[in-house]
């Protein structure tokens, strides 16, 4: 990354910065527009809005999956506007767990190998990082079901195992997409302790789209994407 | 296994079927072209060795092709004959050692004859020769003697692994005329020694003095006296004009030249119009095959040809053949490419949600197209380990089968 993108007036407590930005898919009359926009370490913000208000696209922005058309964003002191295709994917692959509504596992490995898919695509799975993902199975409730493909898990089952491939690096941002939209109350909120336990454990920003206003009250802030032309510090 | 390989081949093994059908598909279009070229490369490899190995052959002018195939593989009798004289003018005209070929009969094991006969089961083909023959082909034997004696046989590895023979066994001559009864009786004859095998088709055959073969084609015979002979319905109570006791047809069945009547058994007429298949010449000097070659070049009844051109001329044709045999194979190559391409980018466009993650979790863009080669590699060097496996294995059972064609000199 080109060292003069990086800013040198980033406050130390500030993950994520977003000013001026604004994006928009090409073809399509969609338009987001970031006036100004700071996520401060430990937070946990949940975006909510209508559908097709920019939520999604404001979390992709955050994870370096996007690229802004215009501005900057900042996010663990890396200038995301500025950074190459390369350094985005090791962004998104070294720095931030991502956890999707659709879980997006991959059919033909093993949850455990799901888990570690990071590690294989790096090329190598070092004994001490199967421990850990182990370790951490056990600890989300599927420690038992680490040699079974994703078919045979519990929808529920599915999301912890992708809670558990956004974990395993210990990011500093945790991003989660509608991670309940596909999960029945109950589960819903199963899945909503075990995020926020480890979210607590691991002392890391957490940012979640959803819907449901009844899982709002665990957030520390609320920010509707309908209003993002005004300055939000969160 | 971890990184891109490790995915592809857990894609694959999860995909088992998919995987399968593709696999059968390459292999089914690699196998022919590795077996074809394996058998092709061995069977120019031993034609050309053989051919090489013998400096020039003598034969009755027809088709050169056949002539010197059937006198180098012994795979069946060339129509056209030369005479013994034929071969003695050779020798006469001192150009160098000539070995007379007499390739006509076949034989079988004795202990199968009768089953033999009815079923037509398998045989080898019985070769005249003389001695020279086995310093040529550089044959000695593993097991007891070379046919030394009027009557005696060696017979080649193969023959004797084929059939179980050893030292002190018998062959027979097969029939060739089961219903003619002016036909001459078939020979039994002693199998003296094995040959130690050297790859060739020598391994498949069995060789006996010229003369032998000569009295297989009833010009030579014996006499066996048969008033000594004590089962009455081999002897004929009549007595011919001279009062000599005549026997049945019953009696001989079989002939068989023993130490005993040896001497007894002759050739009428002049040996130097007795036929032969061809006859090999082994020149003295450079100078004597070109003066040999010369002088029956415009030979009108014979030819005297270098084996090694007239089988170079027939690998060219076979080549020809081959040559649009893998423009066909190109063809398909190109077709089956091009499916497996249709096959890929279905794959891909299948897995495209799959390709979308592993690109949201980071992955490298190198990643995918990583994915997709490295499940085609594998693809296709199983299949090409399969498919030359199975050309090997063909190749062997050719061999091993005794497709004479294919065997070394």
């Amino acid at each position: 990354m080109d060292p003069n993108l990086q800013s040198p007036r980033l406050e130390r407590r500030i993950l994520i910065k977003m000013r001026d930005v604004e994006f928009s898919y090409p073809g399509e009359d969609f338009r987001l527009g970031v006036r100004a926009l700071s996520f401060a370490e430990a937070a946990r913000v949940a975006l909510i809005g209508p559908s097709g208000c920019g939520k999604t696209t404001l979390a992709f922005l955050m994870a370096g999956l996007l690229r802004p058309g215009a501005g900057q964003v900042w996010a663990l002191g890396q200038a995301l506007h500025g950074a190459t295709d390369a350094e985005l994917r090791s962004f998104r692959r070294n720095r931030v767990g991502f956890v999707f509504q659709q879980f997006e596992l991959l059919d033909y490995l093993s949850a455990e190998d799901n888990i570690l898919l990071s590690d294989h695509l790096e090329g190598h799975v070092s004994r001490a990082r199967r421990d850990q993902a182990r370790k951490l199975a056990e600890r989300v409730g599927v420690g038992h079901r680490l040699r079974h493909r994703p078919a045979t898990l519990s929808q529920g089952e599915r999301q912890r195992v992708a809670i558990c491939r956004a974990l395993l690096h210990e990011p500093q941002l945790l991003i989660a997409d509608e991670p309940t939209g596909n999960l029945d109350p109950d589960t819903s909120e199963l899945i909503m302790d075990l995020l926020h336990e480890q979210v607590g454990r691991l002392g890391c920003t957490f940012v979640m789209v959803t819907h449901d206003h009844a899982l709002l009250e665990r957030f520390d802030h609320c920010l509707d994407c309908r209003a993002l032309s005004s300055e939000h510090s969160v | 296994m971890s990184g891109t390989l490790g995915l592809a081949l857990r894609h694959l093994r999860f995909h088992w079927g998919r995987s399968l059908i593709m696999l059968a598909c390459l292999t089914l279009v690699l196998v022919l072209p590795i077996t074809v070229n394996l058998l092709l490369s061995q069977y120019q490899t031993g034609l050309l060795a053989r051919g090489a190995a013998t400096p020039l052959l003598l034969g009755a002018r027809g088709s050169r092709v056949d002539l010197v195939l059937k006198s180098l593989y012994f795979e069946s009798d060339y129509s056209d004959r030369i005479i013994e004289s034929d071969a003695n003018a050779l020798r006469e005209a001192g150009f160098g050692r000539v070995i007379p070929l007499h390739i006509r009969h076949r034989v079988l094991p004795h202990t199968n004859a009768e089953l033999e006969r009815s079923l037509k089961l398998d045989d080898a083909p019985l070769v005249g020769t003389d001695l020279s023959y086995f310093e040529l082909r550089g044959l000695s034997a593993a097991q007891g003697s070379l046919p030394l004696f009027l009557g005696d046989a060696v017979v080649g590895a193969r023959v004797a692994e084929r059939f179980g023979l050893a030292p002190g066994d018998h062959l027979v001559t097969r029939p060739e005329r089961a219903y003619d009864p002016g036909r001459s009786f078939q020979l039994k004859i002693p199998v003296v020694g094995v040959l130690a095998p050297n790859g060739t088709t020598d391994d498949a055959a069995v060789f006996a003095d010229v003369r032998t073969t000569w009295v297989v084609d009833g010009i030579g015979h014996g006499h066996d006296t048969v008033d000594q002979i004590r089962d009455p319905s081999l002897v004929s109570r009549e007595t011919d004009s001279n009062g000599v006791l005549v026997a049945t047809p019953k009696l001989a069945r079989l002939q068989e030249i023993t130490p005993q009547n040896r001497a007894d058994y002759h050739f009428h007429g002049d040996t130097a119009g007795f036929p032969l298949t061809s006859a090999i010449l082994v020149p003295n000097s450079d100078k004597m095959r070109t003066i040999a070659k010369a002088r029956y070049g415009s030979n009108e009844t014979l030819f005297l040809l270098e084996p090694s051109a007239v089988i170079q001329e027939v690998m060219g044709l076979v080549f020809q053949v081959k040559r649009f045999y893998d423009t066909n194979l190109l063809l398909v190559t190109i077709s089956t490419a091009l499916f497996m391409a249709l096959v890929i980018l279905l794959s891909a466009r299948l897995r495209q949600s799959e390709l979308e993650t592993l690109n949201k979790l980071g992955s490298p863009r190198r990643t995918a197209f990583w994915l997709l080669a490295w499940e085609i590699i594998v693809l296709l060097s199983i299949s090409a380990l399969i498919a030359s496996a199975l050309g090997l294995t063909l190749n062997w059972l050719v061999s091993s089968q005794g497709i004479s064609l294919l065997s070394a000199a």
